[in-house]
């Protein structure tokens, strides 16, 4: 991956004001790095729930935030890969960004994963992202069905269900790192039901 | 005589719910939030309790559902507690929920239509 980093420097205090500007220009109430578990999981969604009852959301929509954290940061925790190796680690790990402005809710995570599992992902999104409403029931309940009850196999079903329930396509991106592995983002966001 | 199954009892946290299975008193319940990360593991007890039960089951019961918030990992876990209460006869699920829980209500539709007439839905208010 080509380096973009911001050069800190010597200057590291500087650094500690940007970076705090920054998160506050992008309206960012949460963000994280580091491993994700069953206890962050936890903090976090308790923590935002908390957060967004101070906003004037409705019940719908705080429901559908706390939602989608979960899905998201459950995906990251069971199905994040090693960086060196491309094997799977777990818990896993990787960036964990919230944030809002006046229309929306936006969740968005970033994790390692083995470079082949780039095409399936793909495929996948982008079939979910070009269903509509009614193809996308058809499809979610399709894929409950026929889901074994094994922990793995529900990768698909936290992304159909995100677009389920808040109505809106997944952005996604993969930054290859080295030949084994990619740094997958992917953006969900929640409408803002007054 | 077939063995009955023993009561399972398990407190509400914060992420998973209360799960009441009892025999003797005929209470199946499951409420609260269900978003545990490993759902297989934490719902197997329930699956084994039903898997008991199915053998010497009562004349007539319901399994009430009333729950804030699940996982898609609890979702699938649900349709199979669901279809193993359907093999017995006069068994129903009645699911509780808010009238104002628009996504609620929408997930026991989806429910409904996957599993038929064995789920009664009964919407509360406020």
């Amino acid at each position: 991956m080509e380096k973009t980093t911001v050069n800190i420097g010597s200057n590291y205090m500087d650094f500690v004001c940007k970076f705090h500007q920054t998160i506050r220009s992008q309206n960012i109430i949460l963000v994280y790095e580091g491993e994700i578990n069953q206890s962050i999981t936890k903090a976090f969604s308790s923590m935002t729930e908390q957060n967004l009852e101070a906003e004037a959301d409705s019940s719908v929509t705080q429901k559908r935030v706390y939602h989608v954290m979960v899905e998201c940061l459950q995906n990251v925790s069971k199905h994040a890969d090693s960086e060196k190796t491309g094997e799977p680690i777990i818990p896993g790990r990787g960036i964990f960004i919230v944030s809002h402005n006046e229309s929306d809710y936006t969740v968005t995570t970033g994790n390692v994963i083995a470079n082949d599992k780039i095409e399936i992902i793909t495929a996948m999104l982008n079939k979910f992202n070009a269903l509509n409403p009614d193809e996308i029931k058809e499809e979610y309940k399709r894929m409950i069905k026929e889901s074994r009850l094994s922990e793995k196999a529900g990768a698909g079903l936290g992304f159909i269900d995100i677009v389920k329930k808040t109505g809106n396509k997944i952005e996604f991106h993969f930054e290859k790192i080295n030949d084994k592995t990619s740094f997958f983002v992917q953006k969900s966001s929640i409408n803002r039901e007054k | 005589m077939s063995k009955k199954p023993s009561k399972i009892h398990l407190k509400q946290t914060e992420q998973t719910p209360l799960v009441c299975l009892d025999y003797e008193n005929t209470v199946m319940k499951i409420s609260g939030i269900s978003v545990p990360e490993n759902a297989t593991e934490f719902y197997k007890p329930v699956l084994d309790w039903l898997e008991v039960y199915s053998q010497a089951p009562k004349e007539k019961a319901v399994f009430s559902i009333f729950l804030d918030y699940f996982n898609t990992a609890s979702s699938k876990i649900f349709l199979e507690v669901m279809k193993r209460l359907k093999k017995i006869a006069n068994h129903k699920i009645e699911w509780v929920c808010y009238s104002d829980d628009e996504d609620m209500l929408e997930a026991i539709q989806d429910y409904k239509e996957m599993m038929g007439n064995i789920i009664v839905e009964r919407i509360i208010t406020r």
